[in-house]
C-alpha cells in the first residue's frame, strides 16, 4: 500500500489533476482558497531551504572536478557557444511565435484591457512640480551595476537568496580550490558531495507533498486574481504558450540527438524536471532534477554538475522568449506593430533584457520588459500592470522553457559519460 | 398745538419707518439694490458641470447651487439662475456688466479676472492636472524624466476655450502648441487617439476620467501638478463689497474643506454608476 501511495503522489497525472482541481477551487471557492495560501508558501520555503546549500555544493564540486580533468578549455568554449547560440534561438522563437499566431488587437479588446488597467492601477497618477524642485532620481552609475555581480559576503548572499552572487562565488572559490592538491581538499570535496546527497534526498521527500502544495498554491492564486483577467489576456497567454511549446520541442530534439538514447527515454528522464519547474516556478529548485535527468541519460557527470547550475542562473532563455512576445503584444496595443527592423530590435533587445534579468524573480523579471520597450519607444507602464497580474501562469511557462532549454544547452556542452580513461578528449 | 402734534407724529412715523426691516434707508447699496428688485441673479454657464451645478428649473442641483441658495436665504430674496453664458469668460462678463449679481459657476481665480471682478474666498482648492497620451510621452521623453518632459512641454495641448486653463496653459507651457476646444469630451477622445498630446484641466475632472472612461487608462496617463493652484471661488461686481462679505460668510461656515474626495463622493451620489464593462 505504501508503495502505491508514493507512486500516486509523484505521478504526473496526479500533478496535472491537482493543478486542475486548484484552478476550479480558486474559481468556485475564492475565499477559502486564499486562506490556504500559507500551505503553498511553506512548501516553497522548505524547497528553498535546500536549494542554496545544494547549489553551493554542486557548483563547487563541478568546478573542481572540471579543473582536474583535461579539456576544460574546450568545455568553456562550448559553454560560451551554447549560451550565446541558445539565447539567439530563444529570441528567434519568441519573435517567431508571435508571427505564427499573429492576433488582431481590436478596439473592443483594447477597451477591455484599458478597463482592467484602470481597475488594478489604484490612483497612482504621477505627481510632478512645475517650479518647485522635484526629488532627484538617484543617478545610476554603470559601474554600480557591476556591484550586482560581486559576492562581497557569501553568507549574506546565501541568507538573502542571491543566487547569482552564490554562483559567482562558487566559480571563484571552486577554481581556487581546484588548484589545491591535498588530502584536505579531497575531504572537502567528499563533504560537499555528502551535502549534495543530503539535499537530493530532502528534495525527494518533499516531492511527495507536491500535489497538496500545488493545489493550495494554484487555488489561492486563482482565488486572488480571479479568472476574468485571464480570459481577457487569453491572446497573450496563447502566444506565450506557443512560444514555450516551441522551446520545449526544440530542446527535446537537441537532448535526444545529443544523448543518442531513445526518444521515450529522453521524455521519461526529463518529465520530472518539467513538473517541478511548472509547480515550483523556481528554476533553482529544478537543478537537482535536471542533473539527475542528464546523468540518467549518461551525460558526463562533472560537466553536468557545472553547466546546469551555471546555465540555469545566467542563461535566461525563458525570459528572452517572454520579453519578445510581451513587447510585440504591447506594440500591438499601441498600434505600433513592428516591421522587420522592429522585430530585429526586439530580438536583440530581448536577449539584452534576458541578460539583465539574471538574478531577478517575479515582478522584477516582468518589469525588465521595459528595456525592450524603451528601445522601441513604447510605453510599458500601463500594460505592465496586466502582465504582473497574469504572471503566476506566465511564470510557469517561462520556468518550464527556461529549465528545459538549459537542459538542452547542458546536453550540448557536455559529452557523454567517459570511460575510466580521464585523458580522453570530450566527445564532440 | 396742532402743528406740534403733527410734527411729533411725523417724527415717530419716520423713526418707526426706520426700524422696519423692509426699509432700505441704511442698507449697503449693493444689498439694497438686490432687495429692491427682490431677486438674486446667479450667473452660471449653459453647460452642466456636475457636481457643481446641473439640471434645469426646479431640478437644478449642485454645490454652487447650494451656495447661491444659502446667500439668497440670508438676503431674504428668491434666487434666479441665469444660464445663458456660453463660456466661463462670459459668466464673469455678466457679473462685470451687472447682468448678474453673483457668479457661482466653478470659476477659477485667474489674473485677468482679478482685474475686473471681486472674488470670494475659495470654496474648493484644486490642483491643475494633465491627461497625457502615453505613446507621445514615451516617444518624446528621450531619456528625460516625465517631469522634465512636462516642464518643457512642446506638444499639442488642449483646454476648454475661454476657460481659466486657457490662461494657465499660456502661462505655464510657453513652448506648447495651443489647441482650444469647446468640449471636454472631444479633448479626452483626441488625447486617447493621440491627435493631441495632453488635455489640461483641474485634478477633479482628470480623476473623473478614470471613473467615466476606464478604458482610457491604457492609452493615457494622468499627471497632477502638485505645486499648482486652481482656486474655485464666487465672483461679484467690484462694487458689491457687502454682498461679498455675505458670500464669504456662507463659504467659511458651510463650504470649507471641500476636497477632491468630497467632490467625487457628491459626484457619484448624483450620477448613477457607469455600466460596468465585463
Amino acid at each position: 500500500m505504501k508503495m502505491n501511495l508514493k507512486s500516486f503522489l509523484t505521478s504526473p497525472w496526479t500533478i496535472l489533476g491537482s493543478i486542475v482541481v486548484g484552478v476550479l477551487c480558486g474559481i468556485y471557492f475564492p475565499k477559502e482558497s486564499i486562506e490556504v495560501e500559507a500551505i503553498g508558501s511553506i512548501y516553497i520555503s522548505l524547497l528553498k531551504v535546500v536549494v542554496l546549500p545544494f547549489l553551493l555544493a554542486t557548483i563547487l564540486v563541478g568546478v573542481i572536478s572540471l579543473l582536474q580533468k583535461e579539456g576544460s578549455a574546450n568545455m568553456i568554449k562550448r559553454i560560451i557557444i551554447g549560451f550565446v547560440g541558445s539565447m539567439f534561438i530563444a529570441g528567434v522563437v519568441g519573435v517567431g511565435s508571435v508571427l505564427l499566431t499573429g492576433t488582431e488587437m481590436t478596439p473592443d479588446k483594447k477597451a477591455q484591457l484599458g478597463v482592467l488597467v484602470n481597475d488594478k492601477d489604484t490612483g497612482s497618477d504621477l505627481n510632478i512640480t512645475l517650479k518647485e524642485p522635484m526629488p532627484q532620481a538617484v543617478e545610476v552609475n554603470p559601474l554600480q551595476m557591476a556591484e550586482k555581480f560581486i559576492p562581497e559576503n557569501i553568507f549574506k548572499s546565501l541568507n538573502l537568496g542571491e543566487s547569482l552572487k552564490v554562483v559567482i562565488f562558487c566559480l571563484i572559490f571552486g577554481i581556487a580550490l581546484g588548484q589545491i592538491r591535498s588530502s584536505g581538499q579531497e575531504m572537502l570535496v567528499d563533504m560537499l558531495k555528502s551535502i549534495q546527497q543530503a539535499c537530493i534526498s530532502i528534495f525527494k521527500f518533499l516531492n511527495y507533498f507536491l500535489p497538496v502544495a500545488l493545489l493550495a498554491m494554484i487555488s489561492s492564486q486563482v482565488g486572488k486574481v480571479g479568472v476574468g483577467i485571464f480570459l481577457t489576456m487569453v491572446d497573450f497567454i496563447f502566444q506565450q504558450a506557443i512560444g514555450g511549446l516551441l522551446v520545449l520541442i526544440i530542446a527535446t530534439f537537441v537532448i535526444w540527438k545529443r544523448s543518442g538514447e531513445k526518444l521515450v527515454e529522453v521524455l521519461r528522464a526529463t518529465q520530472e524536471t518539467l513538473i517541478v519547474a511548472v509547480s515550483s516556478r523556481s528554476s533553482l529548485a529544478c537543478i537537482p532534477y535536471a542533473q539527475e535527468a542528464l546523468t540518467r541519460l549518461k551525460f558526463d557527470k562533472s560537466g553536468v554538475e557545472l553547466t546546469v547550475p551555471l546555465s540555469f542562473t545566467v542563461n535566461r532563455l525563458g525570459s528572452i522568449v517572454y520579453y519578445a512576445i510581451a513587447t510585440v503584444f504591447i506594440a500591438n496595443i499601441y498600434d505600433a506593430s513592428p516591421a522587420v527592423t522592429g522585430l530585429i530590435i526586439i530580438l536583440f533587445g530581448s536577449i539584452l533584457a534576458g541578460l539583465a534579468s539574471a538574478g531577478t524573480t517575479g515582478i522584477l523579471t516582468v518589469a525588465t520588459v521595459a528595456i525592450v520597450c524603451d528601445l522601441l519607444q513604447l510605453p510599458s507602464e500601463a500594460v505592465l500592470i496586466l502582465l504582473i497580474a497574469v504572471d503566476p501562469l506566465m511564470d510557469m511557462i517561462r520556468t518550464a522553457s527556461h529549465v528545459h532549454g538549459n537542459v538542452a544547452v547542458s546536453a550540448f556542452v557536455c559529452g557523454k559519460e567517459q570511460s575510466n580513461d580521464s585523458n580522453q578528449r570530450l566527445s564532440t | 398745538m396742532k402743528t406740534l402734534i403733527t410734527f411729533i407724529l411725523a417724527l415717530f412715523a419716520s423713526l418707526a419707518q426706520a426700524q422696519l426691516p423692509n426699509s432700505t434707508a441704511s442698507l449697503p447699496p449693493d444689498i439694497a439694490a438686490i432687495k429692491k428688485k427682490n431677486v438674486l441673479v446667479v450667473a452660471m454657464t449653459k453647460k452642466d458641470v456636475p457636481p457643481f451645478f446641473s439640471g434645469e428649473g426646479a431640478d437644478i442641483k449642485g454645490l454652487d447651487v447650494e451656495i447661491a441658495q444659502r446667500v439668497g436665504i440670508i438676503l431674504g430674496v428668491p434666487v434666479e439662475f441665469r444660464r445663458d453664458a456660453n463660456s466661463f469668460a462670459e459668466v464673469v462678463e455678466q457679473v462685470r456688466t451687472g447682468g448678474a449679481d453673483i457668479a457661482v459657476s466653478k470659476l477659477s481665480i485667474t489674473a485677468p479676472r482679478l482685474n475686473t471682478v471681486r472674488f470670494s474666498v475659495p470654496y474648493v482648492k484644486l490642483k491643475q492636472a494633465l491627461i497625457v497620451n502615453r505613446v507621445w510621452l514615451s516617444q518624446n521623453s528621450k531619456g528625460k524624466e516625465p517631469y522634465e518632459v512636462i516642464r518643457t512641454f512642446n506638444g499639442k495641448i488642449s483646454f476648454i476655450r475661454n476657460s481659466s486653463y486657457d490662461t494657465f496653459a499660456r502661462a505655464n507651457f510657453p513652448k506648447a502648441d495651443y489647441k482650444p476646444e469647446d468640449s471636454w469630451d472631444t479633448i479626452i477622445n483626441k488625447v486617447i487617439k493621440g491627435d493631441i498630446a495632453a488635455g489640461y484641466r483641474d485634478e477633479f475632472e482628470i480623476k473623473k476620467i478614470s471613473f467615466e472612461r476606464p478604458e482610457a487608462a491604457i492609452n493615457t496617463k494622468t499627471i497632477t501638478i502638485s505645486d499648482s493652484v486652481d482656486n474655485i471661488a464666487a465672483a461679484v461686481h467690484f462694487n458689491s463689497t457687502h454682498l461679498l462679505t455675505i458670500v464669504d460668510f456662507v463659504i467659511t461656515n458651510e463650504f470649507h474643506n471641500i476636497d477632491t474626495k468630497r467632490l467625487m463622493d457628491r459626484y457619484k451620489a448624483e450620477k448613477p454608476p457607469a455600466p460596468a464593462k465585463k
